[in-house]
């Protein structure tokens, strides 16, 4: 197997465990090292424990330097692994499904699916 | 020396025929290139539309419903229209995937989860093969 599907497969699983509801999600402020900047703005983090290594997850702004004068703002999400005393982290190369599982976070932490089903069951409801 | 000159002329005819298969199969080579060239980059981003549908609602599968067969059904019209713009080994890759929509588009029950999950998969796979194979097209195009 390359590095580019074992990294496929490994983020595909932490996906599947987040859709599933077994890998749960909190959400966080951003930590020190990721503390707003001039050149990258991070809103919230999301973190996890698996296999006793720390996961963080967040998307971020960064300025994109055309020039030494001219910049734009760019987007991008991380994914990252440390130990339990967060002292070092490491990223994952930047993939698809790291976009999806962001989206398949907040849609698990917000409590989204929960949200629109007492919606539902209120609006069942008899007066 | 009559009977030579007429040899010669069969073993030309002979290498013709082959030099004109050969010419035919470039040429069915630069018009594949080119379709691709055109029409890749709009067909990969639907097909990262498709697999980004495909996760937003694996997140909450059980209200899906019909919107799980909507989308693997237009996931397999574009894969369709994908699969003769490629050459042999991505075609023979979209080949597999399309047998597996195909399928899923024709079984009288719905797709399960783990059939929607493994189509993610194949297209998670699917679009890596396909932004290297437009990188690989970018370096051709400047040689």
């Amino acid at each position: 197997m390359t590095e580019e599907n074992k990294t496929t497969k490994a983020i595909t699983h932490l996906l599947e465990q987040t859709q599933e509801g077994v890998l749960k999600w909190r959400v966080s402020d951003p930590d020190n090292d990721l503390a707003q900047g001039a050149d990258t703005i991070v809103d919230v983090m999301y973190v996890t424990v698996k296999e006793g290594r720390v996961l963080r997850l967040y998307s971020f702004q960064f300025r994109s330097y055309t020039d030494e004068d001219k910049w734009h703002w760019e987007d991008g999400i991380a994914l990252e692994l440390s130990d339990p005393q967060k002292m070092s982290w490491w990223r994952f190369p930047r993939h698809a499904v790291i976009g999806d599982l962001l989206e398949a976070v907040k849609f698990k932490t917000v409590g989204v699916d929960t949200f629109i089903d007492k919606l539902i069951a209120e609006k069942d409801k008899p007066f | 020396m009559n009977a030579t000159l007429s040899q010669i002329g069969d073993i030309c005819s002979v290498l013709g025929f082959f030099f004109t298969l050969l010419v035919l199969m470039k040429l069915r080579g630069i018009h594949r290139s080119f379709l691709a060239q055109a029409r890749l980059p709009d067909l990969q981003k639907k097909i990262r539309g498709h697999r980004s549908a495909l996760s937003k609602l694996l997140n909450d599968f059980s209200a899906a419903g019909s919107d799980i067969e909507a989308e693997i059904q237009k996931c397999h019209a574009n894969l369709q229209n994908l699969q003769p713009k490629l050459g042999h080994a991505q075609a023979a890759n979209v080949k597999t995937i399309v047998a597996f929509t195909a399928q899923l588009t024709r079984s009288p029950t719905s797709p399960d989860k783990e059939q929607v999950r493994k189509l993610y998969l194949a297209l998670v796979l699917l679009e890596e093969d396909l932004d290297n194979l437009s990188e690989d097209m970018k370096w051709r195009a400047r040689e």
